[in-house]
């Protein structure tokens, strides 16, 4: 065995063990593996690599792998002891999607697996099933669009739960329903906005490292696609603030609330910063005289949250933004009227991100939807009243649900004398951005 | 699924009898399907449904990892032999006592499908439905034990460290 072979034996058995732990409740998988990479920054970038493919993809295909294995295995996933079941899932997205792999090295490694976990026992169980999905293909039926039913085949294919496809599919048509969770699964760029000096240049290709592309955005300016970009946060230029991370669907909405210079602003859900960061760059490039400083009171509820915007302001150097622990369902009476836009980010279901954060899916539920609707009308109806009388609101989420979205827009415009000024979702696999909604109101 | 709170000695519902299971309702594919992950997820190889709190004739018990099985108004028709060994229970944690228990049964029983159905089981098997079983009378093994319990692990006699583990029922 090389000592390559030897790592790579360690790097699946800290797979599996991140896999049972982020399907413990309320753990994210996002944050599982962004601590777990944090503890281990000794791992190779190649092992790294390996780690956060094998990790995300076997979340994201869970559906279909148990799909596949319930058609070799007598026993369904459903009844199989936790780890045996999670090994086995990441085994067969190993055999399916990962070609840099031998599907024997897959096998021999999940029968390892088994074993060091103490399910000696099980070994022929685990041998047995992986085997047959390699020596039988012809076994594996893949629901057809003759036979089986629009719902159940794009459940599988993109493996999405029944409650979203059906959702998407009532909402918007089988077609469009495909598209979006096919997106999902496409591998995407990273974009970020370009700020200063910089969002002039046509080339921003040659400031990156070797290896990595960019491409300029049509939707927004100054917003970039990166490819091969392993660790934003090592570059020069996202230290220097020249950088930022926010998908484009961010960067419409908070340009379509006509923000001016000299405007005070108040992002009420503003973590990381993004939106706070990019309405004080409006400000100030409208106003190249320098004469009317604008202000954005960048809030959130958490000192994580305020962490993150302090850090953000002080990278990005923005001293119009004003960073405040301050949970936005409490309103302060000095608030009222006192701000010219209002940006209320809302916390969200989160749909429009399943292809960054994949196991969103898994914690979708209408009684969670509803739970956050009425968080939703609560920081709304705050928001309001903090607009001045001709000034804007702009409520936003990052998710596809008209219940969050569409629905809560109704509720403003019957319950306040507000005016609807453009209302946008949108679609994930229909423009290259995450799944967005969007609502500018005239107050 | 969800993971249920697994019930401890003294809370009074593991010392009722349960009533018969008379159709399958979606609640209760729902309890067998949490009932498997609880037992999964604690290391055990049975849990009946008091010891999640429900007061129904049903368990679930896998002792192998490839053999899970749903019992459904269980009954023993026949039994014959002895086996004399060590036991634990998820409702009495890290306790073990030894208990004899027949060394082969014949079960009768519905499956999750209310399906009769009926089933020959030796060995552990076979002390596992006994274990699980008692419990829809509101029996506990402890009554049945030979002494005291102990901890698991801590065999009466020490020299005998290679003791094999006891199986949590």
């Amino acid at each position: 065995m090389t000592e390559q072979d030897r790592k790579k034996k360690s790097v699946r058995a800290l797979a599996l063990e991140l896999l049972l732990e982020a399907q413990k409740e309320n753990r994210q998988s996002h944050l599982v593996l962004r601590d777990a990479l944090e503890k281990r920054a000794w791992l190779t970038a190649q092992d790294r690599a390996f780690l956060v493919r094998l990790f995300e993809g076997t979340i994201e295909y869970r559906i279909q792998m148990d799909y596949i294995l319930n058609q070799y295995a007598r026993i369904p996933t459903g009844r199989m002891r936790p780890a045996i079941r999670e090994i086995l899932r990441m085994s067969v997205y190993q055999i399916r999607y990962m070609d840099s792999v031998p599907d024997s090295a897959a096998v021999n490694e999940a029968v390892r697996l088994a074993s060091a976990k103490g399910f000696g026992n099980l070994r022929g169980f685990v041998n047995g099933i992986l085997r047959s999905i390699i020596r039988e293909p012809d076994r594996l039926r893949w629901p057809s669009e003759q036979d089986d039913n629009p719902c159940f085949r794009i459940q599988i294919l993109y493996s999405m739960p029944e409650f979203l496809v059906r959702k998407w599919m009532d909402a918007y048509g089988p077609e469009t329903a495909e598209k979006i969770c096919r997106s999902f699964l496409e591998e995407r760029p990273l974009t970020v906005r370009v700020r200063g000096q910089a969002a002039g240049e046509d080339n921003f290709q040659s400031r990156l490292p070797q290896g990595c592309t960019a491409e300029k955005s049509s939707l927004v300016p100054d917003a970039w696609y990166l490819k091969g970009v392993n660790h934003l946060a090592s570059l020069p230029d996202f230290q220097s603030g020249t950088l930022y991370a926010q998908d484009v669907s961010s960067m419409l909405a908070v340009r379509a609330a006509g923000i001016r210079p000299g405007s005070r602003v108040l992002d009420m859900c503003a973590a990381p910063g993004g939106k706070s960061i990019l309405a004080a760059d409006l400000m100030r490039e409208a106003d190249p005289g320098g004469k009317r400083a604008g202000v954005v009171i960048s809030r959130d509820v958490t000192g994580r949250k305020l962490a993150l915007l302090r850090e953000n302001r002080e990278r990005c150097q923005v001293p119009e933004m004003q960073p405040c622990l301050w949970d936005a369902t409490q309103f302060r009476p000095e608030d009222r009227e006192a701000f010219d836009v209002v940006i209320a980010d809302v916390p969200c279901s989160g749909y429009g991100v399943i292809g960054r954060k994949p196991d969103i899916r898994y914690h979708a539920s209408a009684e969670k939807e509803a739970s956050l609707a009425e968080l939703q009308k609560k920081i709304l109806a705050n928001a309001v009243r903090c607009v001045r009388p001709g000034g804007t609101l702009l409520f936003s989420t990052c998710t596809v649900n008209r219940a969050e979205n569409e629905d809560n827009t109704a509720w403003l415009l019957e319950h306040f004398p507000l005016v609807k000024k453009e209302e946008r979702q949108l679609l994930p696999g229909s423009y290259p951005g995450d799944g967005f909604y969007y609502a500018v109101f005239r107050v | 699924m969800a993971l249920r709170t697994i019930r401890l000695e003294g809370d009074k519902v593991l010392e009722k009898v349960c009533r018969p299971v008379t159709k399958m309702t979606p609640r209760i594919k729902t309890l067998i399907e949490d009932m498997f992950e609880t037992m999964y997820d604690a290391y055990g190889v049975g849990l009946a449904a008091p010891q999640v709190g429900i007061l129904k004739r049903i368990c679930v018990i896998d002792v192998d990892g490839e053999h899970p099985f749903v019992f459904i108004n269980p009954e023993i028709v026949e039994k014959d032999g002895e086996q004399t060994g060590e036991e634990g229970c998820l409702s009495i944690p890290g306790m073990v006592g030894l208990v004899t228990r027949p060394e082969h049964i014949i079960v009768k029983a519905f499956d999750e499908n209310m399906e009769p159905f009926e089933l020959e089981a030796d060995g552990l098997l076979a002390r596992a439905c006994c274990h699980e079983f008692d419990h829809l009378d509101g029996h506990l093994y402890r009554k049945l034990a030979k002494g005291p319990l102990h901890r698991a692990g801590e065999t009466e006699e020490q020299e005998s460290p290679e003791e094999e583990e006891t199986e949590e029922l």
